[in-house]
Formats: structure tokens, sequence, C-alpha cells
């Protein structure tokens, strides 16, 4: 196998755990965020090197030189741990002062670390190191909340997914059984969609708001569960897209009665995280393509709503709960506007990504079952809804007059949530780039997984 | 007809100028226009209010006159369609969405009324919103909207429509709000919002089956020969399968052009400025329902379940406007409620497989609502020369009610036009009422079950 | 809470009657409380808060803005933006303060006057507790060595947390149950019933059984079955059925409601004004129809407030039963929910906010850290104490002071100044003719404007209906109107009719205008039919095509093309007014009206106007009488724009009665023996001034002597001149119109803006008024105002006694008065006060605007109107002595009100010395005479050309040549 021309995952990995580690050094305390900032952003020039070279490669895999036998960048992997280091450095650039303590910056390095440890993993035992260390972070704030149901998610997926792999030879079904079991679990399907739910409630926002676009739930169906046991996989992949879709209604449903901003937008991000799922499991192009596609607009317009939903919760310490409307597009008029646009795309505006991302999804699901495949644009009918009522509540009516005073969007946010929309837009005017970037990805998806 | 004769240099000036790029040009300019201004904003840059009214007319100016020459050069050329692509979008090993625009008979007046009115409301709007906050958000939704009216207009495909569509929903959604510091608006966009998606399930999932069965959404490999007299290529669609889609479709059409059960949203849309209620409730966005029948026409004479059911809807929803029109006391409903019947009268057209009455339909029922929307503020005003020009004496309406039904019918079909048919509560308690039932059900069980933290008391401070 | 209860329990026995003697009461109370507004068509302007003018000026919007949730000031943002831009001075702040009481705070270092000042001047922050967490964070905003002042202050500030200010407060009905707003489901099908109900001709089938009143009609129709109501509704059809089987009157069921939801009989009052005020327009125009069955325009119903509370209280109790009973609440329950009352728990942050507050006081204030800490903690109590009772309300009412003392300040010194250098002289050329305009602050300019043109013509100022107090009815009208103030209830009926040569043309007049009406009334119904609707919009559309696109692209033309086409087609006959009538003739039977006046009738209206005016002989050759009202499309508030002085119609017809009269050789004969002379060569012409397209019409030209057809024309020529200057100058206010246009593109351009569909500022209207000047013109005349002052014709010296002092202010006073306070409330909070932008408004049943397709009934003056207005209260600037005025104001109590409680502001110039009295508090202050020179131009337009903002007071010296400058 050819190798990159440079150690970009070792580095990609180990940059942010080092600058972890240096950002509670009582020296550097004052600077964490600048650190964070700087180790993320070599993390993803390191990623992007990654798939300039796969680019260049053909998309064949390359494996990495220093520890060939841990990290490995494929055309399934390389642009996903792009994607996550670039949220990540959005998420930590525009987080509010009180957010860019040490420890909660540190939190989020690990989190990144473990997370592009697991996309980069080569086998299993690594995945799970990767996804293990990018647990603890987790398992620590959920444990000081008192987010049992958080806690018990950890645990029982990492669980799942050290038994799986150790039955792996013993007794392939039992060991595929489980692995999907710890991807259901991560990804929050039903009945286990509650725990998303509790970690954007109670936890800080922008970490669990990065563990749920991290997707490593659906990561580990399509790069290990479904290629691994091909003969139990198939079985399974009908009724988890009938799991998946079930759950995408059902917490579109469920938010109908949610009042809190903060779990309206969680079960949302569920739901549209269900459909992904549902994509990709259907194995078909279409499908698999307009998942991929999903996967990176659900990770940008999360990572832009939550960072403004934390930026207002920063300026107002108001709770934003119940029906009042908060008419903060009056005071922060750009937010407002960043915010609408990532929540339509979210539920595929035309001009974003979100567009021909909902519609290959809707047609690849549709394809596949043709009957309860109608969920699917049902599911994401009521989460536009959803999401066009959290915009009027928080941007619309009329503010208390004392807010006039807050100010809009600061460069700090203006520009990173800007660049994301950017993305968002770009690829929606020309999806067909996005398509030329991820046909391989499709391909092997495709042929592991629908064999 | 015969154009033999045209003299040579006339035809040079449209061989110059290739009307694919003409209709390309239409599409893009209101786009351009509206991304262009957006990005200013973005960047801080003010715009006066005369700089944004002057770009306005340029560009609708502009719009016109390609409209014309798009006419003049299919005219000359004795076309009955012009198709401009480049390709596919993109596509998936065999999926694919075509990027191709599409002009013809039917969709040139369609260009050419939302042209021309949008740049009607352009110039009223300049004055009407004068010194008004939201100025500048007027005018880029107006232009975004245009983009949208001219892509479902010009698509060549029901994908492309699919995304003028969409653009249509969001920006009539925003106009609602435009006020959004009252909450009524905010409410009503809601509601407008939840009506128009909820909808489009019908047109997306339309859209899917169209290409599942017919292998494209392309209208010029789906359908055969030109419009007026078009229809479905080959054998392409079986009977059951047109009958799905047709339904479908005229589901999604439903929502955007008010038709019954749905009509509700039409007078809480009147919570936007009176220009935009004029544009979108007047003029173009709600017929862009029936447009979109129109189109789809051969689909829906392939099946007579569907062409029923398109007249059925239309006729309720012809008499179920008329009655609420009747009785409602304030101007804008009552012409909001005037034009879902009359836009039931069009469904009924299209369902009957007429082509061009609709089509006149249109356009004639957009130029008289517009009018009467535009003076609607006017009312008083007009009431009173009227009143007094018949010295007193206007004929009493409505009195043929007490004539033909004997009292207590009377004030039953009053109550039930005053309520509008419980179209409201109908679907609030069932439609989305018993989804909400489940979901607090549901609620209440994973509340016990702990696969959900309980929730804290909702702390009353502030 | 249980004592309570009981208690209520004991008062609710004694008798029905009892009970229905509170209840009236406390509906009266409640209702006192409801804007006074009728019906739109006729707009007239009051003070906003009438209710409340028995309190002094200052505590009356005080309670006004607790109990309606409205501002009683502008923001102080403005008021420092004022600061910023030189419209309130220092010394304007420290003349209020000083009169404000003063204590010592700091022995030796600080009073409060000294610490209020201070902050005034340098600005003082708020900081609310939402926000203040980011401001520490985040703005660095302690970052230059502020901690340890602000650890102190974090100390300091939470010891002295006063309790929240008692009020009376926001009555309450029964607004929500659990979670749910009870309001939000019961309002939109109340307002729709509200809405047929009181509708004059919109829906085209109306409501049926509206003679049964409101309550009777809606139990009729509400009460049928086999209707889906909204979830929480359900039950509402029984409900009704059950009232209609026992026939319970409104007030039976208002009383039933009342126990149901568990209100006290003491608390009646509260929670009636509670109910009423959540849709005060609806509830108002109730009230006002009720008790004033004139109002309604077209179509005359029995309307009562009791019965639209018994409807309302009946979806009130629907809604509570159904929210309670999807809540599982029993009917205890929901009487125990009105008491539950949230109690604002203070912000967490509250303390820090109000910590940093007094920090960023200490600093304007120049206190150090180390200095706060020396003090002992009395002072430092004293010193917190001090600055936080300095609220933002208090800083906003001292402000706004300071801003009503600028404007004041500006008046006066000018007044004073021109009273100085151009003396009043009794001119002994006889002028080329005299016009009477309305007081109104709009005929400032063009009276300006007419005596720049034309120096030799002399204008006067009287009420715009011109003493002539009648019920008119016009030929084109289909039913009279009165015309006059609203307070007057005319007494007699004028109306016009064709000459005899021309009843034929008259009658074809009338046919064809039947003809017509009918054509465009079955045209708009036709498009709101079905079939016919079809036709309309199918077939006959190519019929709207040309209207739409002419009015959007030249509305100008249009208007003009369709008055040419009415002109050929419907022709106009030679009119006159029938007003005389002889001793013997009594009153109509029909309208309870004398028919016209008599001769004696007729002197009185002539002596009286000539006479207030001081106009007693002299008389020009010509004199022209212009009433005056404005025509405008687009524009539900139309008529608040006509003449306030003619009840809010157009003054057309009271000039012209008016010249009519004095035009009479008898009414001539009369006026001698009351010491008016009216010259044998002196002609009357009423005329018609529109100050929205500018147009001035003049009345029966055929009458015109010979001998004066030159002079009139030459008239007319001055009349064009003026109008187009005037028109540049209205202009000027509009960002539409071009700065540099000229008087003649001017004049194009406010006609246009007339008929204009998408015009929502056709004209200001009084928008900008700010003064009163009473007295000769010479006081003002070469004076700019700007449009901004009513200009009131008074000669002191010809009124020895003040009968004409007391007659014109007791007109004056209340009408001015009310304009500015309208003004006033409807600037400082349009939302609540006013109704708001126009652009969402939408007419309902002919009788008023709603925001959208469904809200309150909005009352008060839209954005559009207001906007460029100065919210000051009216300065009253009279030609007399204090001891005069006082006498007259004194004698008459509304006055004595007005003034005592400072809902206007008062001064005087002395007739004789030309000093100038203010009046402060119970006193009388002189002004003392500071102006050195005022700016002086040679034409109005040097001043105002290409300006936009409001102007202060110039003198127009005149052109050099006549009518040299800027020719039209």
């Amino acid at each position: 196998m050819a190798e990159l021309t440079g150690p970009w995952l070792s580095l990609g990995v180990g940059v942010p755990l080092a600058a972890a580690l240096a950002a509670r050094l009582p020296a550097t305390r004052p600077r964490a965020r600048v650190i964070a900032v700087t180790a993320s952003a070599a993390s993803l020039l390191l990623s992007l090197a990654t798939v300039r070279e796969l680019a260049g490669a053909g998309w064949a895999a390359l494996s990495e030189p220093w520890i060939p036998a841990v990290f490995q960048a494929t055309a399934l992997n390389a642009v996903t741990m792009a994607l996550f280091a670039a949220l990540a450095l959005v998420t930590l650039i525009s987080a509010p002062r009180r957010d860019s303590d040490p420890h909660s910056v540190a939190h989020i390095l690990i989190l990144m670390a473990g997370t592009l440890a697991a996309y980069g993993a080569v086998s299993l035992p690594v995945f799970l190191g990767g996804w293990i260390l990018g647990l603890t972070p987790s398992l620590a704030s959920a444990g000081r909340e008192g987010n049992r149901l958080a806690v018990v998610e950890s645990a029982a997926s990492t669980l799942f997914l050290a038994v799986g792999m150790l039955l792996q030879t013993s007794s392939p079904a039992g060991a595929c059984m489980l692995l999907v079991l710890a991807a259901i679990l991560r990804t929050g399907l039903f009945p286990f969609h509650g725990v998303a739910a509790s970690r954007l409630d109670k936890g800080p926002l922008g970490f669990a708001g990065l563990l749920l676009s991290a997707q490593l739930g659906v990561f580990l169906l399509i790069r290990f569960a479904l290629p691994m046991f091909p003969e139990s996989a198939r079985d399974a992949r009908s009724w988890l897209c009938w799991l998946a879709l079930f759950t995408a209604i059902y917490t579109a449903v469920m938010g109908m009665v949610e009042r809190s901003p903060r779990r309206l937008l969680a079960l949302v991000l569920v739901s549209q995280s269900a459909a992904i799922f549902a994509g990709l499991v259907t194995a078909r192009p279409e499908g698999v393509m307009g998942a991929l596609a999903q996967w990176i607009v659900l990770g940008f317009t999360s990572t832009v709503m939550i960072s403004i939903f934390r930026a207002v919760e920063a300026r107002l310490d108001f709770p934003l709960d119940g029906e009042r409307l908060l008419g903060l597009a009056g005071p922060m008029p750009r937010l407002a506007v960043f915010f609408a646009v990532s929540a339509f795309a979210l539920v595929g505006l035309p001009g974003t990504l979100g567009f021909p991302g909902e519609d290959l999804l809707i047609h690849g699901v549709l394809s596949a079952h043709p009957v309860i495949g109608f969920l699917l644009p049902t599911a994401i009918a009521i989460n536009a809804y959803h999401l066009y009522r959290l915009f009027s509540r928080l941007f619309l009516g009329a503010p208390a007059a004392a807010w006039a005073a807050v100010p809009d969007a600061l460069p700090r946010e203006r520009w990173p949530l800007a660049a994301c929309l950017v993305v968002l837009v770009w690829f929606g005017l020309m999806p067909g780039q996005l398509v030329a970037l991820r046909a391989f990805a499709v391909e092997a998806v495709v042929t592991v997984a629908g064999r | 007809m015969s154009r033999a004769r045209r003299p040579a240099e006339e035809t040079d000036v449209f061989d110059a100028i290739p009307p694919q790029l003409l209709l390309t040009l239409l599409v893009l300019s209101p786009g351009c226009v509206f991304l262009g201004m957006a990005l200013l904003w973005l960047s801080g840059v003010k715009l006066s209010e005369n700089t944004i009214a002057r770009l306005a007319n340029a560009t609708y100016v502009f719009c016109g006159a390609l409209v014309m020459g798009l006419a003049g050069s299919l005219w000359w050329a004795d076309l009955a369609s012009v198709s401009a692509g480049s390709g596919n979008w993109y596509e998936v090993h065999e999926f694919q969405i075509p990027l191709a625009l599409f002009v013809d008979r039917l969709s040139l007046p369609m260009l050419g009324l939302t042209a021309g009115m949008t740049g009607l409301i352009a110039v009223f709007s300049r004055r009407y919103l004068h010194r008004e906050a939201g100025f500048l958000r007027f005018f880029l939704l107006l232009h975004l909207f245009a983009f949208g009216c001219f892509l479902v207009f010009a698509a060549g495909s029901v994908d492309l429509l699919i995304g003028g569509w969409e653009i249509i929903c969001v920006t009539s959604t925003l106009l609602v709000a435009f006020f959004q510091q009252r909450p009524e608006p905010v409410k009503s966009a809601l509601r407008v919002f939840a009506t128009y998606r909820g909808c489009d399930i019908g047109i997306v999932t339309g859209a899917f089956f169209l290409h599942h069965w017919a292998g494209s959404t392309l209208y010029q490999s789906v359908f055969k020969g030109d419009w007026p007299r078009q229809s479905l290529a080959g054998e392409t669609l079986a009977a059951g399968d047109a009958t799905i889609i047709g339904l479908l479709l005229l589901l999604g059409a439903m929502g955007k052009s008010a038709q019954v059960p749905f009509s509700g949203w039409l007078p809480r849309a009147m919570e936007g400025p009176t220009p935009s209620s004029a544009i979108f409730y007047g003029a173009i966005s709600v017929h862009a329902g029936a447009y979109l029948l129109l189109r789809l026409q051969p689909v829906l004479v392939a099946s007579p379940v569907a062409s029923g059911a398109v007249v059925l809807i239309g006729a309720l929803s012809a008499v179920h406007g008329t009655m609420v029109a009747r009785v409602a006391s304030d101007v804008k409903t009552s012409l909001a409620y005037s034009s879902v019947s009359q836009l039931g009268l069009i469904f009924v057209e299209i369902g009957l497989g007429f082509s061009w009455l609709p089509l006149i339909h249109i356009v004639g029922h957009a130029v008289v609502r517009t009018l009467q929307f535009l003076k609607a503020p006017s009312a008083l005003h007009e009431f009173h020369h009227l009143h007094a020009a018949a010295g007193g004496h206007l004929p009493p309406t409505g009195a043929h009610y007490g004539r033909l039904l004997p009292p207590r019918a009377q004030l039953w079909l009053y109550r039930l036009a005053l309520d509008r048919g419980h179209h409201d509560a109908i679907i609030d308690r069932f439609l989305t009422g018993a989804p909400r039932k489940f979901a607090q059900w549901m609620n209440r069980i994973e509340r016990q079950l702990r696969l959900t933290p309980k929730i804290p008391k909702e702390s009353s401070h502030g | 809470m249980q004592a309570q209860h009981e208690n209520s329990a004991q008062l609710a026995s004694p008798s029905e009657e009892a009970r229905s003697l509170r209840l009236k009461h406390a509906l009266e109370h409640a209702a006192h409380l409801l804007p006074t507004q009728g019906p739109i068509g006729v707009f007239i302007h009051h003070n906003t808060l009438h209710a409340f003018q028995h309190l002094p000026f200052e505590k009356a919007i005080g309670e006004a803005s607790s109990i309606f949730g409205t501002e009683p000031y502008m923001a102080e943002e403005a008021y420092r933006q004022c600061l910023a831009r030189g419209r309130i001075l220092e010394a304007d702040i420290w003349d209020v303060i000083n009169r404000e009481e003063n204590e010592v705070i700091l022995p030796g270092r600080l009073d409060r006057r000294t610490l209020r000042g201070i902050l005034l001047l340098r600005g003082q922050a708020s900081f609310d507790a939402a926000t203040v967490d980011w401001v520490l964070e985040e703005t660095g905003i302690l970052e230059s060595g502020g901690h340890a002042l602000y650890a102190i202050c974090l100390k300091l500030a939470g010891q002295d947390r006063t309790a929240a200010p008692s009020h009376p407060g926001r009555p309450v009905g029964l607004p929500r149950l659990g979670e749910v707003d009870l309001d939000e489901v019961i309002h939109p099908l109340l307002i729709r019933l509200a809405a047929v109900f009181l509708d004059q001709g919109v829906a085209y089938w109306p409501m049926p059984n509206r003679h049964k009143g409101f309550l009777g009609a809606v139990r009729d129709a509400m009460a049928q079955r086999g209707a889906l109501f909204p979830e929480y509704l359900e039950g509402l059809d029984a409900a009704f059925r059950e009232q209609l089987e026992r026939g319970s009157s409104a007030e039976e069921v208002v009383i039933e409601v009342l126990a149901q939801l568990g209100v006290p009989e003491e608390e009646w009052e509260s929670a009636l004004a509670g109910e009423l005020l959540a849709l005060p327009g609806w509830a108002g125009t109730f009230h006002q129809l009720e008790i004033n069955p004139g109002l309604f325009p077209y179509i005359h119903l029995p309307c009562s407030l009791l019965e639209f509370l018994a409807v309302r209280l009946t979806l009130k109790s629907a809604a509570a039963l159904g929210v309670a009973r999807r809540l599982g609440m029993g009917a205890e329950e929901i009487r125990q929910a009105r008491n539950v009352r949230e109690l604002a728990a203070p912000h967490p942050a509250q303390g820090r906010a109000d910590a940093l507050a007094l920090w960023d006081a200490l600093g304007r204030l120049g206190v150090a850290e180390p200095d706060l800490a020396d003090w002992n903690p009395t002072l430092q109590r004293r010193l917190v104490h001090e600055i936080q009772e300095f609220n933002p309300l208090e800083r906003r009412r001292l402000l706004h002071l300071a801003y009503e003392r600028r404007h004041e300040e500006d008046v006066l010194q000018a007044v004073a100044w021109h009273r100085r250098e151009h003396p009043p002289v009794r001119q002994s050329v006889r002028p080329f003719a005299d016009v009477f305009f309305c007081i109104d602050e709009r005929e400032e300019s063009i009276r300006r404007h007419l005596e720049e043109v034309a120096p030799e013509v002399r204008t006067h100022g009287t009420a715009g209906f011109f003493g002539v107090a009648m019920h008119y009815t016009g030929m084109d009208d289909a039913h009279g109107a009165a015309l006059c103030p609203v307070v007057v209830k005319p007494q007699h009926a004028v109306h016009e009719r064709p000459v005899s040569h021309h009843s034929n043309i008259h009658a074809l007049r009338v046919r064809r205008r039947r003809t017509w009406a009918r054509l465009l009334h079955h045209t708009s119904l036709f498009s709101r039919a079905l079939v016919r609707g079809w036709l309309s919009t199918a077939a006959l559309w190519p019929v709207s095509l040309f209207p739409l696109v002419t009015r959007v692209l030249a509305p100008r033309h249009y208007g003009l093309w369709t008055k040419a086409l009415h002109r050929v087609w419907i022709p106009r006959p030679s009119t006159e007014l029938a007003f005389e009538r002889s001793e013997s003739e009594s009153i109509t039977p029909e309208s309870g009206l004398f028919r016209g006046f008599t001769l004696e009738e007729a002197t009185d209206r002539v002596a009286g106007t000539l006479g207030n005016a001081g106009l007693r002989e002299g008389f020009a050759r010509l004199v022209a009488v212009l009433g005056h009202g404005s025509t405008s499309l687009n524009n539900p508030h139309e008529s608040a724009h006509d003449c306030g002085a003619c009840g809010g119609g157009r003054g057309g017809p009271n000039g012209r009665a008016f010249a009519a009269m004095a035009n009479s050789p008898e009414v001539r004969g009369q006026l001698l023996t009351r010491g008016i002379t009216i010259p044998a060569d002196t002609w009357f012409v009423g005329g018609y001034h529109d100050t929205s397209n500018a147009d001035i019409t003049l009345f029966d030209l055929e009458r015109v002597p010979l001998s004066h057809v030159p002079d009139l024309a030459k008239l007319r020529e001055f009349f064009d001149a003026a109008r187009a200057f005037d028109a540049e100058e209205r202009a000027r206010r509009f960002e539409a119109a071009s700065p540099h246009g000229g008087p003649r593109k001017a004049l194009l351009h406010v006609q246009d803006r007339a008929e204009r569909l998408s015009e929502p500022r056709p004209e200001y209207g009084h928008c900008t008024n700010a003064v009163c000047i009473v007295g000769r013109r010479e006081l003002t005349r070469g004076l700019f105002l700007d449009r901004r002052a009513f200009l009131v014709s008074y000669d002191a010296a010809l009124d020895p006694e003040d009968n004409a002092l007391a007659r014109l202010l007791g007109a004056v006073v209340p009408v001015c008065g009310g304009i500015s306070l309208e003004y006033y409330f409807s600037f400082v909070d349009n939302e609540r006060y006013g109704c708001g932008t126009k652009l969402p408004h939408n007419i309902t049943g002919l009788i008023g605007v709603m925001n959208g397709p469904a809200s309150d009934l909005r009352t008060g003056l839209p954005w559009q109107m207001v906007e460029v207005h100065e919210p000051v209260r009216i300065l009253f600037v009279v030609e007399t002595t204090p001891a005069r005025v006082m006498k007259v104001m004194s004698a008459n109590p509304e006055l004595a009100e007005f003034l005592e409680n400072r809902w206007i502001r008062l001064a005087t110039v002395d007739p004789g010395t030309g000093d100038v009295h203010v009046r402060r508090g119970d006193g009388w202050e002189m002004l003392s005479p500071t102006l050195e020179a005022l700016p002086s131009v040679k034409i109005s337009a040097d001043w105002f050309r290409g300006k936009i903002d409001h102007l202060p007071i110039a003198h127009v010296a005149g052109p050099t040549s006549r009518r040299g400058n800027g020719r039209v």
C-alpha cells in the first residue's frame, strides 16, 4: 500500500492531544484559546493535506508512514476528518470567553483527538481506542452534571463495542449485532434518542454538538460493522433502515410538544442524524451520497446553530425556555441571518448543499422502501417546522429595550460562521464537486455494504 | 402560420443572441442581484433607499426586456419552446438531476407576468416602504422571490421547479413575518410555513415517483408534443402510477394555491405589508400551484381519478372561498378568500382538461387581484364616494339569502362561513392534533421509563 | 386568601339591584380608560389621556404608563442625541434642575442638584441584569483599573435595594390559565364577531339579526349546532344555547361569569378594566358608538359595551372551562387561578447590574475608590441611594422638561425680538385683499408665502368653520354632515342646490352618478363573487390592466385623466347654498334642525368671526375666506388631515357660506349696528384650500361683480404663486421630492402624492405642531414659523372685556391642546398610544383599521403621520397680559384644568409694551430678552431650501422688489 508523504494522520491526532495537555499548564492558561485554535487549525491543515494527497492518488487508501499499523487514510475517512477538524476549529474560535477556559478547551481537543483517531483507525481496536479517548471528557462532564443517561449510554456503547470486538471471530453474528447496537446507541436511534437530547440540554453545548456531529456510530457501521460481517449485515440493513426512519419521524413528532429550545434543537439533530443513518444503510448510491452530503450539512449547520445558540446564551442571561419571542433579530441581525440560513439549509434550502443532500437522500430511501420511505420527507417537513419555530422564538418578536446594546456577531463569530455557510452554499450551487469528492467513498460503502 | 418572408437582418438579431442565453440571464439576474445585495449587507455596506430602488427598477426592466426578447425570438424562429441546459447539475450513478431551463407558450406568459408584476410592485414599494426599517429586507426578499418564481416557471424539470418552489416558500414566510416585532405576524408566518412545508411533501414525493416510474422529471422526456397539445411520451406511466403522482402533485398545489382545507393560511398571510400581499397572494405565488398542475396536465389527463380530484378540490374551494369572502368584514380577508374561490375555478378548469382558459384566467386574476390589493387601503375613500354617488342608497347585498333560505339554515350557513368551514379547527384538532396527542402521551411514557431526563420545572424568573 | 373569599361571599348577598348598580359603576370606571376614538371616517383629534386630565401632566402620564404599559416620554437615548446636537443645551438642564428640590448629599461637596446635573450632562449608563455578565466578561469594561471600585460597588449596591415602586399597575382580568393564554384563545373569534357585527358595508352578506344587538346576534349565530370549535372553545355553542334558553340579559351573563371566574365584587372594577383593555380598540369603539350612535357612518346598530363584555366573558368562560378540562382542573381551581400572580423574582445578576451602574455613575461623578472607601457608611449609603433614586424615568422626566424649555426659549425669544424690532403699526393704506385662513398650523406657511408674494395682502387666522356651525349637505353628498367643532351641536341645516336654470343638468348629473355608482358597486362585488368573479377575472381583466399600470407608474396623470373623464361625462351645474331662512320658518321635522340662518343669526356669525379676529373696519376690496381639507388615497386616516374646526370635515362650504352671508346687504346693514363697517365696494369670496394636493378652489365666481373681476384674477395669481412656494416648503420634508426642484416641480410633486396609491404619507398633517399664537398678525408677520404654529387673529385693544378672548381660548385651547397631545402620545409610544406603522393596516367594516387580518382596532395616529414630530406640549402665546389671560382661563373650568395640570404651556406678550411673561408652576416669570438678532432672509425659501429637519425661527424680510426673487 502506498504511503502518505508525511505523518499527517498521527500528527493530526497528536497535535490536539498535546495541546489539550499544554492548555492546562498554569503558564499557558490565559492563552488556552489561542493554543487550542492553533492546534485545531494545524490538525485541519493536516487532514486537508491528506485529502489532497488522496485525491492525487486516485482515492486509493494510503497508509501512515509513522505508524502504519494504526492509521490509514481512505476515501471514506479523509474528508470526514477534515470536516470534523473544521467543525472543532469553528467551535473553538467562536466560543464565548466563558467557554474558553482551559478545562473546556481541553475537553474539545481531547474529543477531537479521539474522534480523528477513530476515523483514521486501521482496525477495530484502534477505533475503540479513539472512541474511548473521545468519550472520556464526555464521561467526566456527564458525571459532573449528573447526566446519568449519558454515562450509561457511553459505558454501554463502549462495552458493546469492546465485546463485539472480542467476539469478532468466535461469533460473527453476535459480534455484528453488538457493533450495530453500539452504533445505534451512539447515533441515538429509537429508543436511545433521549441521550443526545440530554447531552445538549445539560452539557456544554459546543462539546455536545461536536460529539453529535462526529457521527461515530454511523462511521462504525459503514467502516467496520457492515464490511466485516457482510452476511449478517445484509439481513440487518432493512430493519436498520426502518428503525432509522422510525426514529426520524418519532423524534420529529416528539418535537411538537417540546418547549425547551435546546432540547428541540437536539431532537431535530437526532432526527436528521437518523435520516443520514437511513440513507447509508440503503446502500444505494444516491442514498449513500445523500447521506454523506447531509453529514456535511448536519455538521456545519449544527455547528453554526449551536455556536449562535451559545453566543446568545452568553450575551443574555435569560431563560430561553417558554413561549416568549425574544426578538433578537433586532440587536443581532447577522446572527439571525446565519441561524436562518443554516436552519433552512439543514432541511433542504435550495442554494445550499442541503437541497441536493435531502433530494438524494429522499430518492435513495424512497427507492429502497417506496412505502415506508414516505416517512422521511414527512420527518424533514416537521423538522423544518421545528427549526423555523426555533428561529421565530429566538429571533423574531420585540426584544427587551435593554438588549439593544448587545452586540451583533463579533468578528471571531462572524467570519468562521460565514465560512461554514460559504462552504454550504458553494457545494449547494455546485453539488457536482462534492459528488466527485465523495464518489469513491460512496463506491466504498455501496460495494462493502451492498454486497 | 408562415413567416418565411421575414427580413434577413432581423433574424440576425436573434441569431446573435440565442434565446437560451436570454432565458438563463432572465432566471439568474434577480438571483444575482439578491446575492450581491446580501453580500454587501453582510460586509457592512449600507445601501441607500434610492440605490436599492434603482437597482430593483433596472433589474425588472431588464427582465421585462428579456421576456420580450424571448417571446420575440420564439415568434420569429417559429418555435414552440426553447430549452437551455448545461448537462447534469449532479448525477449519482443513474440518478441524474439535469440543469435544464425550458420555456414554452405556457411558461412564457407566466414569466412575463412575474417580471411585470414584480417590477410594478418594486416601483410601488419604493414609496410605500419609504423609511421603513425593513426596506432592504423587503427588496432582498422580493428579488429572491422573483428568482424563485422564474425558477418555477422556467424550470425544465420538476426537480428544478421544486428548488424555486422552496424559495417561494421561504420568502413568503419571511415576508409574512415582515413586521417581526409583533407576535401575530410571527405566529401567522409559522402557520404559513407549516402549511407550505406540509403540502410540499406531496410535490417532493410526487417528483420522486415521476422519476421512478417515468425515468425522468424532465418535461421534454416525460411529455411529447407542444403545449397545449402535450401528452405523456410513450407508455411510460400506467394509469395507477399517474393517479398516485397526480394526487401527490395535487397535494403540493393545494398548499401553494390555498385550496380547501388548507386555505386558512391565506388570510393569515395578510400580516405583511400591502405590496407583498399583492404580489404573493394576489398575483404570483398563489398561482404557482395552478401552474404546476397545468404544467403536468398530461399526467392528470392520464388518470381520471386525479383529474376528478382536482375538479372536486377546485369546486369545493370555489364555493368555500366565495362563501367566506361574502361574510368577511375586512378588506384583505375578503380579497384573500375571493382569490381562493377564483383559484378553485382555475383548478376546475385544469381538471376538466382546458389549457388556454386556465392560463388566461391566471393572468387575468393576477391583474385584477393585484389592483384590488393595492387599492385595499383606499377602501374607505372609495366606499364613501360610491355611497355618495349612489345617493346614499346602495342596493342591499346578501338579501337573497334571506329570501331563499329559512332562517335556521341561514344562520347555520352564516356560522359555517364565518368560521371558514371550521377548516382550521379540523386541521388543528385532527391533522396535527393527533400526532401532538401521541407525542404528549409518549413523552409521559418516556419520562417514566427514564428514556428522557426529567424536565426541570420551568423557571419563572424574568 | 380564604378570608377574602368568605368576605366576598358575605358581600355578595345583598340584593340584585345593588349588584347591578355595582356592575354599572365598575363598567363606567373601566370604560373611562378606553380610547375615545370613534369610527375612523371622521377622525377627531383629542387628548389621548383625556381620562387622566384631572391629574398633573407628569403624574398622569406616569399613572397611565403603568396602567396601559406604555412609555411616558421619549427614550433616554433620544434625549441624549438632542443634547449632543444642541437641541437641548446645558443651560436648559441646569434651569430645569434648579427648579427641583435640593438636598445636601455630601456636605460641602455634593448636593442633589449638582449630582443630577452632572449625571444628566455626562450621561449615565444603565445595565441590564440579563446582559451584564456579557459586558463584564467580554467588553473589558473594568480592565483599566476599575476592579477595586467595582468591588466596593458590589457591596454597596445591594444594601439599599428599595422595594419596587408601588403604582396602580395594570388592571388584570383573567389573562391566563395554567400556561395557556386565554386571550389568545378567544381573540380571533371575538375580533371576527365584533368586526362582522359593526361592519358598515364590506361584507356582502351582513351578519343576520343585528337588530338584536351584539349579544343577540352573536348568540343566534353561535348557538347553531354542528359546528366544530377549536379545542379549548369546545362547549361554547352549548353555553350560548343555554343563555338563549334562559333568555339571560347581558348583565346577568356578566355577573354569572364573573362569579364563575372567581372575581370578588370589590375587584370587579379592575377585572372589567383588564378584560376591556385586552382589546381596547374594539371595546372603545363599542363604547363610543353606544354613547354617540350618530357616529355610525352608514348603518345604525344597537351597540352596547355591556353586551360586548357579555360576549367576551362568555367566550372566556368557555375557554377557561376548556383549558381546565384539558389540564384536569376543577371549578374551584379556575376560581383560584386568578389569585396566582407570578411574582417576578429578581434576576440572579441584578446585583452585578446595579453595581456596574453605580460604578459607572461614580466614575462620571469623579469619585475614586480611595475616596469612597474613606467615607463613613452613612455617607456612602446616602450617595448610593441618591444615585439609585435618579432612575431612568426620573432622568427622562428632567430631560423632557429641558427639551421643552429649549423649544419655549427659542420661540419666545424670537417672538420678543420680532415684537421689539418690528412693533405693530396701524396700517394706513388699504390692503389689496384680506384673506381668512383657518388657524391650522399648516396654513401658516401659505399665509407667509402669500404675504411674501403680495405684501399688500393681509391674512387672518380664525377657526376654519368661520363661526358657521352647520349641518351641511353638498350637492353630491348622500347625507349631511356637521361642519363645526365636535363640541358644538349644529342647529342649522344648509344644503347646496343647483341654480334654478341648471336643474336639468343637475338631474342628468344625479342620473349619471347613480349609473356610475351601480356599475362600480357591481364590479367591486363581482370580483368577490364566484361566477361573476370568473367573468371579471377571466374575461374582463384587460379593463383592470390600464389602471393597474398607470396608477402605479403615473398616478398624477391617471388622476388628471379620470377627472377629465368625469367632467365630460358627469356635468356640473352651477350651485348655490340654501342658507337663508325667514323668521317664520321653523325646524325641519325629520332632522330637528333649523333650515338655514335668519338674518339675525347670519349677522351673529359674521360679526362673531370678524370681531374675534379684530377686524371691524378697513376691509379691502376683496376678502377671501378659505376653508381647508385634504384629499389623499391609500390613507384610512384621510379625515385626520381635514379641518379640526370642522369636526374632521372639509371647511370649503363654511367659507362659502360665510362669504355669502357677508355679501348680503341686509347682513351688512345689521353689522353696522354692531360697530362693524363693511364698505360697499368690499366683496367676499368663499374658497377651499386642499392642504394635500395644494389646490385652491374659489366658489360662486359667477356672482362676483364685474368691478372685482380683475382684482380677483390678480388674487388668484397670488394664490397660485403662494401655493407653489408653499408646496416647495412642504416638499422639503419629503425625501422623494427633489430638494432643488423649485416651486413648480414641488407643486407637481405634492399633487402626485395625493393621487398615489403607494404613498403612506400624502401630507404630514398636524405633525410638528408646537405653538399657538393668539394675537395680531403683526406680531408674527415676517416670522418663519416652520408650519409649527397655529395662528389665531386677535386684537386685545378691541376686546376690553376679554369676551372675544374667552370665546377664542375656549375653542382654541381644547382643540389645539388635543391635537398637540394626541401627537405627543402617538409619538412617544407609537405602538400603544398610536396605531403603529400604516403598512400592515387593514380596513375593517369601514370603521377602523386592524393590523393584518385580525387584531385590535388600532386607534391613535400611525407612525407615518408623526415620525417627524417633536413631542412637546403646545405652547400658547397670547397677546395680552397675564392678568387678563388668567381671568379668562380660570373662568373656564376646562381651560383651568388644562393649564393648572400643565397639559399646555402658556406665555403672554403684552400688547402695549411687548414684554413676554411665561407661566411657570403657579406663577408668572418675565422673560429677559437675550436674543440679539434673528437670522434674516429675503424670502422663506432662502431659509428652508434643501433642508429637511426642523428649522429655527427666522425673520423673513420680504423680497426687495415685489415678488422679485424665485418667481414661479
